[in-house]
């Protein structure tokens, strides 16, 4: 017999679960799961967007390797939907939670999606007759998506989702295309809301990052010049997948003859976040690389305030971004930029501190580095799991010198940005540390439950 | 003793100072009350000189010329009239007696005259008595509490402390010397050997500053930017005060003009400042005040291409409108920015305790305030000095407001209108929404590239900065301003409409004039009187 079921037929609700919940589904979520399946642990991840994946599913390139980012994430992502032990609740967000180590009671409020998830075999028939356009948050609203949608070619679950506030049936009764076109009748505009309580031993929180949107800082003009990108929209613009299939165009649609990378917009910035995002000097390396490989005749710049290059291959990275493409480092961050009105060429005002002159250089894109911050909702999340938030949104840990995956309350672990600022190879770390301090806690939970029901049939009774 | 009043005397070099040469060869008698200074034209005499005699305590002034027609240099004596005409009227506000300054026309042979005139004015003067009733030595401040300065607040105790204290307050040591000042910085745009974070720098490394101080036009763009909130504009506040204190002292417009009659503001000569307050206009309610400034006295320094109390009466005709009767002080005094900015910390002190008493014994509960240098000096400098007991508005937040209530209608026009964001209103206090508020009930407001946060000064602060750096800053605004294709610039700051119509007025350098005469064509208005002419 199971020993679950075992203790459960026992215990009742008391019983110890060897089950785990993972909250975010990026790379640190995607990692942890992957090794508590392997661990022969349950587990339950749950993603709040259609599909997991997170950000690095928006990433064309990764440093200091250069190797595609989706090239390493989709596997990944399939080994998560493959594998028996991995139950992905897409789409949903957790409400609630009760109990304590070794026994948590979850509620998940899974989110209408208006399409079976059983039923959907992922054809794409629906999306391709959808009159409705909507902007594709997916490719940073750059280009469109219909109102029936997978959010990227390699989306796990391969599950179409309905954007309800969109969808002409839902708002206005009309319509109904993709019911009519479906041949596994899966599109259901009945759907409802459900909440799903889960019974987990131990949870990680993994729900990473969102990117900050510069629109306050005024001086840099970004949402009012349109040759003004942040760094995520270049990332979808010179991906292959992307709006432009990877080609980079200005609002003029001509091809840029030269980029200027701004390092530090909101981080490091005491009006904004104070901390250091840990990811632009590397990433703006990256993409500025990235623009040399597409366009050869292409002029590169990167203003920066430090550069921190701290990771194994990066300062040798960036030492080849200056010596091999000929990418032009400029200790300075922008006071300005300004637009000219016909030719939509931006000039950027610096201050060149080591020359210890004020210039302007004339760009055709400027592509903002923006901060990284916590999930909003965080905070949030944090008052239901009842662990502690710091001021910026970022989980505390108990001590970060010798546990730097607990948090305050025994059973729950963090992985990944949510936790502090670091890159993709640190999330996958935590990520699978997290996994093993979680099954740790089950095993622990677990034996001393064995002990008491061996030795002292009260705590039964 | 009896009273033996000072005199000054402004002899000019070609006729009257011979003048005075010729009585002494002559040995005419004439009382020993005159010192003469003798300049080379009674023409330059402007109003700062003047003033300056009142300030250091003089009881008269005599200027005196060539007769009309004998100018050595043509027309200096009818420059002399109108400008003591100017200064008359200043002096009359200030409430000083008129009499006590006098304009007389003397050749080389009129000894006789002189001395006449010497004789007179003795007598005059002597019946006047002194200038100030209570001390034969000057003016003397008011006596006015004065208790132990907050210095642990914020703002105005770095004022006082040594440079650590200065670099501790403003946060300079924040600073990471990214440069984002100096590249958002509008002088060093115009004056590329003027550098925000290299005055940092050199503060830091203890090398000291010199004149660059006073090219800061504390517009705070820098400020607003500044990844580690660095008080640029405090910073170099507190470092003029320190300059001032050691006897360097701003290079103020006007020769001073505008700090010398703030300075004579803290006597207790009785101002004589309500007289521009038109008869059918209701004042003497309990619940507002306008604070008005310096508005009567701009009105005649700048009487050649602006006129500054149309503003005020504009304001009080909105607040009319609105039924509300705001009470207006005699007894007040000039907020002090001015001072405050160049580095007179201690006039300023006298003046921000003689308002705040004169404003508390009035009872009111809001204060309205036409200037945006006023509405930060007393929302922002006065409050740490003292708790206010009263709300302090803009003008433009309180038209928002009334229109909101439905106590103000406005015609709307199809007059196309563009808005200068002051410093002040802007990114001092926040406040930009309120006057775009307004505009947009009266016509349509059209953006310039440069607004709100990213607004462009007009070049001038405390009328300590104005140079050929300003100009161009000046006529660079208007320029953007045409450009929207509006047919109107909005100001919300009688300062900004002073110095933005100065540029096209006069003094444009030469390769600037054909900017200029195009620039003439583009109107600048203040919002009090735009919202008072599409009042319903």
């Amino acid at each position: 017999m199971n020993t679950d079921l075992k203790y459960e037929n026992q215990l009742g609700e008391y019983s110890p679960q060897r089950k785990v919940l993972v909250i975010g589904g990026g790379i640190a979520g995607i990692q942890a799961s992957l090794d508590l399946a392997d661990k022969g642990i349950h587990v339950y991840l749950v993603e709040k967007e259609p599909s997991i994946g997170g950000h690095m599913a928006l990433l064309d390139k990764t440093f200091p390797t250069n190797d595609c980012s989706m090239c390493i994430l989709a596997p990944k992502m399939n080994d998560c939907d493959a594998n028996d032990n991995i139950e992905i609740l897409s789409y949903s967000e957790v409400t609630q939670v009760k109990g304590k180590a070794g026994n948590f009671r979850v509620k998940v409020k899974r989110k209408a999606r208006y399409v079976n998830e059983r039923k959907c075999t992922g054809c794409g028939e629906c999306v391709a007759k959808c009159p409705k356009k909507v902007p594709n948050k997916y490719n940073s609203y750059l280009d469109m998506r219909k109102a029936i949608y997978l959010p990227f070619p390699q989306a796990v679950p391969r599950v179409m989702t309905i954007d309800a506030e969109n969808c002409l049936y839902l708002t206005k009764g009309k319509c109904g295309t993709c019911k009519k076109v479906c041949t596994a009748g899966a599109v259901d505009y009945d759907q409802k809301d459900l909440e799903e309580e889960l019974k987990v031993g131990a949870i990680i929180v993994a729900t990473g990052f969102e990117v900050f949107v510069p629109k306050e800082m005024a001086e840099y003009g970004y949402g009012k010049y349109e040759n003004v990108l942040t760094a995520m929209e270049y990332e979808r613009l010179i991906c292959a997948s992307g709006p432009t299939g990877g080609h980079l165009k200005t609002a003029l649609l001509e091809v840029p003859k030269s980029i200027a990378f701004i390092q530090c917009v909101g981080s490091r910035d005491l009006q904004h976040n104070p901390y250091c995002c840990s990811v632009c000097c590397m990433h703006a390396t990256k993409e500025a690389i990235l623009a040399k490989e597409h366009y050869e005749d292409i002029e590169a710049y990167i203003f920066y305030t430090d550069l921190r290059a701290v990771g194994k291959g990066f300062q040798e990275y960036v030492n080849r971004a200056k010596e091999e493409y000929g990418i032009k480092y400029i200790r300075a961050r922008p006071g300005k930029i300004n637009e000219d009105k016909t030719t939509k060429k931006l000039t950027i005002w610096y201050d060149d501190t080591v020359v210890r002159k004020v210039k302007s250089l004339e760009v055709d894109l400027a592509v903002l580095c923006t901060t990284l911050k916590p999930n909003r909702e965080s905070i949030y999340l944090g008052k239901i799991l009842g662990i502690h938030v710091d001021e910026y949104g970022f989980f505390k840990v108990k001590d970060a010198l010798y546990s730097p995956l607990d948090t305050n309350v025994n059973g729950i672990f963090v992985a990944g940005f949510c936790e502090s600022p670091k890159d993709i190879p640190e999330s996958v770390m935590q990520g699978s540390g997290a996994a093993a301090r979680a099954a740790e806690i089950l095993a622990y939970e677990m034996a001393s439950l064995e002990y008491s029901l061996r030795y002292d049939k009260e705590v039964v009774s | 003793m009896s009273f033996e009043p000072k005199i000054i005397a402004f002899c000019c070099n070609w006729c009257s100072y011979v003048g005075a040469d010729t009585a002494g060869i002559s040995r005419f008698e004439y009382p020993p009350n005159i010192r003469i200074i003798r300049v080379m034209c009674s023409g330059m005499i402007e109003p700062a000189y003047v003033l300056k005699c009142f300030e250091y305590g003089a009881d008269g002034v005599l200027v005196t010329g060539c007769h009309i027609g004998e100018c050595h240099y043509v027309t200096g004596n009818k420059k002399a009239e109108k400008r003591i005409e100017k200064t008359a009227k200043i002096l009359e506000t200030l409430g000083i007696n008129t009499k006590r300054l006098r304009l007389e026309w003397i050749s080389a042979s009129e000894g006789t005259k002189l001395a006449n005139t010497a004789k007179e004015f003795v007598e005059e003067l002597k019946a006047l008595g002194p200038i100030h009733p209570h001390d034969t030595h000057g003016t003397k401040p008011t006596d006015v509490s004065l208790e132990e300065y907050p210095r642990d607040r914020f703002l105005l105790s770095s004022l006082f402390g040594s440079i650590d204290t200065i670099v501790k307050k403003t946060k300079v040591y924040y600073c990471v010397e990214c440069g984002k000042c100096s590249a958002s910085c509008p002088v060093t745009r115009v004056n590329d050997a003027y550098s925000p974070r290299v005055i940092i720098e050199k503060t830091l490394e203890g090398i000291g500053l010199n004149g660059e101080i006073w090219s800061c036009i504390t517009c705070a763009e820098c400020t607003q930017h500044c990844p580690s909130t660095v008080r640029y504009p405090e910073f170099i506040r507190s470092f003029r005060v320190k300059a001032f204190s050691s006897g360097e002292m701003a290079k103020c417009s006007q020769a001073g003009a505008l700090n010398i009659i703030s300075k004579l503001m803290t006597s207790s000569i009785e101002q004589k400042r309500k007289s521009w307050i038109p008869k059918e206009a209701r004042t003497g309610g309990n619940e507002f005040l306008y604070f008005v400034g310096c508005l009567p006295y701009f009105e005649y320094i700048f009487s050649d291409f602006n006129s500054s109390l149309e503003i005020a009466k504009s304001t009080l005709k909105l607040l009319n409108a609105a039924n509300i009767e705001p009470k207006i002080l005699n007894e007040e005094r000039c907020c002090g920015h001015d001072l405050l900015w160049t580095g007179d910390v201690n006039t300023f002190e006298k003046l921000a305790r003689l308002n705040l008493k004169a404003i508390e014994e009035s009872g009111v509960s809001t204060v309205v305030t036409s200037c945006p240098e006023c509405y930060r000096t007393l929302k922002i400098d006065y409050a740490e000095i003292k708790e206010l007991k009263f709300e302090i508005l803009h003008i433009s937040e309180l038209i928002e407001e009334l229109v909101k209530e439905n106590r103000i209608n406005f015609k709307k026009t199809n007059k196309k209108l563009t808005y200068h964001d002051p410093c002040r209103l802007g990114r001092h206090l926040g406040v930009y929404d309120a006057p775009r508020n307004v505009i947009k009930e009266i016509g349509e407001l059209i953006e310039m590239d440069r607004s709100k946060t990213e607004s462009y000064c007009c070049g001038v602060s405390a009328w300590s900065t104005c140079d050929a750096n300003s100009k161009e800053m000046q006529i660079s605004r208007l320029k953007e301003a045409m450009e929207t294709g509006a047919d109107t610039l909005i100001t919300a700051c009688p300062k900004c409409q002073i110095h933005l119509r100065c540029a096209v007025h006069n003094k444009i350098p030469v390769e600037r004039e054909e900017d200029s005469n195009a620039l003439k064509a583009l109107k600048i208005k203040d919002l009090t009187l735009m919202a008072t002419e599409a009042l319903e």
